[in-house]
């Protein structure tokens, strides 16, 4: 009985904790989101706080990256994370391609919480 | 290198925990279910082993829920005997009084090669010696022997006869057994009246096919 209830509270804690993991990825892909947007419109206009704006955007990314490493494959983080390395000097050199590879973190990130869902999404 | 090592140790305490989860009954003969269990487990823990790039907790997870499953499953079917059928199957004669029961033979997709080869390995050597065989839901085959096939003992050499099947499970009445036995309910009924007993209070009733019954009480608190 005593393995029973063993079995139920494992269960249980898995249960939470994939819930957990796909409510943090929702909100971790709509704040990215909109740090993209932020940054995105601050490089267009060639703010002072633009600078300020990637580097927050690709800090916030690591810290992101480094907890979702526990739960999904290395493969498709690296690949994302290349793309966040890149954007300071993207920036800095002005090039049209800033833009390109901030799309590429926000579809990454959308794909991540997409692929934890257990059922197909309505898009 | 050193992360492979590390991951090949941690994976190995989660499949020891996982197996020791599972229990005693996992060690023994296989149900059909655990020997599915079985095998998933032991492909699922290599992944995170070989390839470094799936994080742990891919492993570990299915791992777990697979082992939980059973667990859940195995005490479900403790209190259920319908669900224990369906999930382990139940035990088949295929020989009763020496006669092969060919139809269920072929059912079970069972040659008569695979019944003589499961008999030599003990220690039978010819079909007619059989008094009665059993398939189990492992797959294994039980046999037992004709009254002068058995080994010598001091008691009285009793006359042929099948050997006593379980008539109650649990507070379950087994129909088919009865059947078998060529007795009924009714018989039933009155053996536990002359006992006092009252079926839900029955673990275990054996019978014979002359009438002859043994009855263990469940014990308080089970």
């Amino acid at each position: 009985m005593k393995r029973l209830w063993v079995c139920c509270a494992i269960l249980a804690v898995m249960l939470v904790m994939a819930s957990s993991w796909v409510y943090y990825l929702k909100k971790s892909s709509e704040r990215l989101s909109l740090m993209i947007d932020e940054a995105e419109q601050l490089a267009e206009q060639r703010s002072p706080k633009a600078a300020e704006a990637i580097g927050e955007l690709c800090s916030y990314w690591d810290s992101f990256a480094s907890t979702a490493a526990f739960f999904e494959s290395s493969a498709t983080l690296m690949s994302i994370s290349d793309s966040a390395a890149k954007l300071e000097y993207l920036y800095a050199k002005d090039n049209d391609e800033f833009f390109s590879e901030c799309e590429v973190i926000r579809s990454g990130a959308d794909r991540i919480f997409r692929s934890n869902l257990p059922f197909l999404p309505n898009r | 290198m050193l992360v492979v090592f590390l991951r090949a140790v941690l994976l190995y305490a989660v499949v020891v925990f996982a197996i020791r989860l599972m229990g005693k009954r996992q060690l023994g003969e296989l149900q059909p279910s655990e020997f599915v269990i079985t095998i998933l487990i032991s492909n699922i823990a290599t992944l995170p082993i070989e390839d470094t790039g799936t994080p742990m907790l891919l492993g570990i997870v299915p791992i777990l829920t697979l082992v939980c499953l059973d667990v859940i499953m195995s005490a479900a079917t403790l209190k259920s005997r319908r669900l224990r059928r369906m999930v382990s199957g139940s035990p088949k004669i295929i020989i009763s009084d020496g006669i092969i029961d060919q139809k269920l033979l072929k059912e079970l997709r069972y040659t008569v090669d695979d019944v003589s080869e499961a008999l030599r390995s003990q220690g039978i050597f010819d079909i007619s010696d059989v008094q009665y065989a059993v398939i189990e839901t492992t797959g294994a085959v039980s046999a037992f022997l004709k009254n002068p096939k058995q080994p010598l003992t001091f008691e009285q050499p009793k006359p042929a006869e099948n050997p006593p099947q379980v008539v109650i499970d649990d507070g379950d009445i087994i129909k088919r057994s009865l059947k078998f036995l060529g007795l009924d309910e009714q018989w039933l009924r009155g053996c536990l009246a002359a006992e006092g007993a009252r079926r839900h209070e029955v673990f275990l009733m054996t019978a014979k096919p002359d009438g002859s019954y043994k009855l263990i009480r469940k014990e308080k608190g089970l």
